[in-house]
C-alpha cells in the first residue's frame, strides 16, 4: 500500500510540474475571481436613486428581502398584493409624463422590494396569456406590460397554491412531447412539492445555480487539460520503455495512474465549487436554501429545495468529473501525445453543448444530454423531460448519475489496457 | 541463471524484424553487434517485455517475460533513454525504484548509492533537463541498476558521448558482469572488443555469429588483407571490396580491405579485428550481401 501511495505521490508530482497545470489553474482561480468581481465591482444607482457600491446594494437588496422571511403563507401573499394595490392607488408612487407612468425607486423599495419573488411568481401563475412568458434558461420571467398582480386582491391570496399547482400540472399535460409515463412521474412528483414554501433572500444560491453551467464547463476543460499527459506524455516523452519494463509498471503504476487521475478530478471540482460556494455566500449570504427550486421556476415539479438543488447538482458535476477523467485517461493511454487528447476531451465537451436537438427527437436529445457540458447545468438536471431504463422513469439527475458511474467501470479496463498493451517503437 | 530465447520472431507488415532467434545465455557480458535494421533493438526490446514477439518464447529460469517476477530481475536502458526534465535525478532515481519495487527508504539509499557510482551525486538535485548527454546516459545506466537486476540490458548505451565519457561507461559495464547477464547492443566495435566476452553478430534478423571475439574472428582471419596500390586501382578496389582503412604513401595508396581472395599480387594478409568482421558482413558491397 506505501508503495502504491509513492507512486500516486510521483504521478502528481509529473502533474504538477508541468506547466499547463499551473496554467489551467491559474485559469480557474481568474475565471473564479471574474466572476466574484464581477459581482462586486462598481457602483450601482439603487432604487433609490443613490450610488452606492455592488456590496452595498446586495447588502440593502437582502436586508429588504430578509426582513420579511419566513412561511409564503396566505397573510404574506395577501400582503405582497396588497402592497401592490396600494402603491397603485396613490399616483405620487409613479413619474408621469408623456412617456407614460413609471414606478418610481423608492416606491419600488417600499412597495415590491419586500416581496420580490413573490410577486414575479404571483406574475407568472395568474398569467392568462402564456404568450408573454418567457424562460431566461431556468427561470421563468413575464414580460407582459399589465401584470396580473395589479387586479389581484388580498383574499385571492387562499388560490395561490392551487394556482402553482395547476401552473405545473398545465405545463406538464401540455407538452406533448411528454410520454405518459413521465407525465405520471411529474405528477408524483408535483404532489411531493412541500407546501406552503418558505420566502426568503436566496440571491446566493441562485447566483451559483446560475454560474454552475459554466462553472462545470471550466472545470471539466481544465480537468482534461491536466488529465491528458499521465500516460500520452510516458509515450512522448519515451518513458514508455522504462515503465513497461518495471515490476510494478504493467499493473500496480497503472492502477496508481488512473487513481491519480480520478483524484485529481474530484480535488479539481470540489475545490473549484467550494471556492465558488464560499465566495458566492460570503457576498450574497447564504440565507434562502430552504426555498423551493419554484421560487426560480414556478413550472417545475421537482420536490427540492435550493439548498438541495445545490447538493444534487454539485453531486451531479462530481460523477460527471470521474466519467470525464476516465473518458481523457482512455484517450491519454491510446494517443502518442497530450495534443490529439486535449482536442478530443475538448470536442466531447463542446461539441454537444452546440448541437440543438429538439425534445421531439427523444432517443438523439437524450443521448445528448448524458455528455458531460449538457448534464451539468441546472436545466438539464431538473428538465421536464425524463429517462426510462428497463420500464423505471428516472429523473436526469439519477440517470446522469447512473450513467457516469457505469460508463467510468465500462472505460476503466480499456484505459488499463491501453496503456498495459502498448508496443513500444 | 539462464535466460533463453526460443524460436523468437517479430514480424511486421512487410518485414520480419527478428527471425526465428535461439539464444541461451547466462552470466557474462554479450555484445550484440549489427548493423542499423538488423533487429538488435527489437530483440531488446521484446526481452524487456516492452514488445510482444510475433511468435516464440522468453524465459529466465522458467519465468516467462510476461510474468512481474521477470520484470523484477530486469534492468533496461533504451536507445534514446527518456526521462522527465523536471525532475531532480534523485527523484528520478526514487520514481523508478518504486516502479522497481523497493520500499521509499531502500529507493532513496540505492539511489543516493548509484549517483556516487556514475559520478552524479554533485547533481543529484538538479534538474534532470540540465543534464549533458554523457551525464543522461550515466544516469540511464544508474536507474537500470537500482533493483539489482539479474538481467541488464542495454541498447546503444555509448551513443552521442566523447570519447572520456564512453571509456568511463566502458568500465562501469565491465564490473557489472560477474554475476548477472548483461546484453549490450553498439555500432562502435571497440565498446565491445574491449568488454564483452561473448560477441553476437545480428544480421537480417538473424544471429549469424555467437561466440568469444577470438572464435568468431577466426571466420574472416583469412580475408583480411593490406595492400599498396596507384590510385586508379584504388578506386577500383573500393567499388569491390569492403575497405576498411585508406592512407595515403607518398604517391600511391595504402588499403586494408577484406576480399574472399587475394586482391592482387601484391597484398598481404592482416590481424582480423572485430570491425573487419563488422565490415564483411554489413558493407554494402554487393558481392557480400
Amino acid at each position: 500500500m506505501n508503495n502504491f501511495l509513492t507512486l500516486v505521490g510521483f504521478e502528481y508530482k509529473k502533474i504538477f510540474k508541468r506547466k499547463s497545470t499551473i496554467i489551467s489553474f491559474l485559469f480557474i482561480l481568474a475565471v473564479l475571481v471574474v466572476m466574484g468581481l464581477g459581482n462586486i465591482l462598481g457602483s450601482e444607482n439603487w432604487y433609490s436613486g443613490e450610488k452606492v457600491s455592488m456590496l452595498d446594494a446586495i447588502k440593502r437588496n437582502k436586508d429588504t428581502i430578509h426582513f420579511k422571511a419566513g412561511v409564503m403563507d396566505e397573510e404574506l401573499i395577501g400582503e405582497a398584493i396588497e402592497q401592490n394595490a396600494i402603491m397603485m392607488a396613490n399616483d405620487d408612487n409613479y413619474l408621469i409624463n408623456e412617456y407614460g407612468k413609471h414606478l418610481k425607486p423608492e416606491a419600488y423599495i417600499k412597495y415590491v422590494l419586500p416581496y420580490e419573488d413573490i410577486v414575479d411568481t404571483i406574475n407568472n401563475v395568474y398569467e392568462t396569456n402564456a404568450e408573454t412568458l418567457s424562460t431566461n434558461g431556468f427561470t421563468i420571467v413575464n414580460v407582459n406590460s399589465v401584470l396580473p398582480i395589479d387586479t389581484l386582491r388580498p383574499q385571492d391570496a387562499k388560490d395561490f397554491y392551487k394556482k402553482v399547482n395547476q401552473y405545473a400540472t398545465d405545463s406538464i399535460i401540455g407538452n406533448t412531447t411528454l410520454s405518459q409515463d413521465e407525465k405520471e412521474k411529474h405528477m408524483e412528483m408535483l404532489s411531493r412539492v412541500k407546501i406552503p414554501f418558505h420566502y426568503d433572500y436566496s440571491a446566493g444560491y441562485e447566483q451559483f445555480l446560475f454560474l454552475f453551467q459554466i462553472l462545470s464547463l471550466v472545470i471539466l476543460a481544465v480537468i482534461a487539460i491536466c488529465i491528458a499527459p499521465i500516460f500520452a506524455d510516458e509515450y512522448q516523452n519515451r518513458t514508455d520503455y522504462l515503465l513497461l519494463s518495471t515490476r510494478f509498471g504493467k499493473n500496480k503504476e497503472i492502477i496508481a495512474k488512473i487513481f491519480t487521475g480520478i483524484t485529481l478530478a474530484l480535488g479539481i471540482t470540489i475545490i473549484t465549487l467550494s471556492i465558488a460556494v464560499i465566495g458566492l455566500f460570503s457576498i450574497f449570504g447564504s440565507t434562502g436554501g430552504n426555498m423551493a427550486i419554484q421560487s426560480m421556476n414556478v413550472s417545475s415539479t421537482y420536490p427540492v429545495t435550493l439548498l438541495e438543488a445545490t447538493m444534487i447538482s454539485i453531486g451531479v458535476v462530481l460523477v460527471m468529473s470521474i466519467f470525464f477523467a476516465m473518458l481523457t485517461l482512455l484517450f491519454s493511454s491510446l494517443f502518442k501525445s497530450s495534443f490529439p487528447v486535449i482536442i478530443l476531451s475538448f470536442v466531447v465537451l463542446i461539441a454537444p453543448s452546440i448541437i440543438n436537438v429538439s425534445p421531439i427527437h427523444r432517443t438523439l436529445y437524450q443521448i445528448l444530454q448524458i455528455f458531460p457540458t449538457k448534464a451539468c447545468t441546472v436545466v438539464a438536471i431538473f428538465s421536464p423531460y425524463l429517462f426510462k431504463f428497463r420500464g423505471i422513469v428516472l429523473t436526469p439527475a439519477i440517470t446522469y448519475v447512473g450513467f457516469a458511474i457505469v460508463g467510468s467501470l465500462i472505460i476503466l479496463p480499456f484505459a488499463y489496457r491501453g496503456f498495459k498493451n502498448h508496443q513500444v517503437g | 541463471m539462464e535466460l533463453v530465447l526460443d524460436r523468437l520472431t517479430k514480424q511486421y507488415k512487410n518485414k520480419i524484424a527478428v527471425d526465428r532467434l535461439s539464444l541461451e545465455l547466462k552470466p557474462g557480458v554479450y555484445g550484440l553487434l549489427g548493423a542499423n535494421g538488423a533487429g538488435k533493438t527489437t530483440l531488446m526490446r521484446m526481452i524487456c517485455g516492452v514488445l510482444r514477439p510475433t511468435s516464440g518464447e522468453i524465459k529466465y529460469n522458467e519465468i516467462d517475460v510476461s510474468q512481474e517476477e521477470y520484470r523484477d530481475i530486469l534492468g533496461y536502458l533504451p536507445q534514446d533513454f527518456g526521462f522527465y526534465p523536471e525532475f531532480t535525478a534523485i527523484e528520478f532515481m526514487c520514481y523508478m525504484g518504486s516502479l522497481k519495487g523497493l520500499p521509499k527508504q531502500r529507493a532513496k539509499e540505492k539511489a543516493v548509492e548509484l549517483l556516487e557510482m556514475v559520478s552524479l551525486t554533485e547533481v543529484a538535485k538538479k534538474k534532470i533537463k540540465t543534464f549533458s548527454g554523457g551525464m543522461k546516459q550515466r544516469l540511464g545506466i544508474a536507474q537500470a541498476l537500482i533493483n539489482n537486476p539479474k538481467i541488464l540490458v542495454l541498447d546503444e548505451p555509448t551513443a552521442g558521448l566523447d570519447p572520456k565519457e564512453r571509456i568511463r561507461f566502458r568500465n562501469i559495464i565491465s564490473k557489472l558482469g560477474t554475476n548477472r547477464i548483461v546484453l549490450l547492443s553498439t555500432h562502435i566495435v571497440s565498446d565491445i572488443e574491449n568488454i564483452a566476452t561473448t560477441i553476437l553478430v545480428m544480421k537480417n534478423g538473424q544471429l549469424i555469429h555467437n561466440g568469444s571475439l577470438d572464435k568468431i574472428i577466426t571466420a574472416i582471419q583469412d580475408k583480411v588483407w593490406e595492400c599498396v596500390v596507384s590510385e586508379e586501382k584504388a578506386d577500383e578496389f573500393a567499388k569491390i571490396y569492403p575497405i576498411i582503412n585508406v592512407r595515403q604513401e607518398q604517391e600511391q595508396i595504402f588499403l586494408r580491405l577484406v576480399s574472399e581472395s587475394k586482391p592482387c599480387e601484391n597484398a598481404i594478409n592482416g590481424k582480423a579485428t572485430l570491425e573487419d568482421l563488422y565490415l564483411y558482413y554489413f558493407s554494402e558491397v554487393t558481392t557480400y550481401e
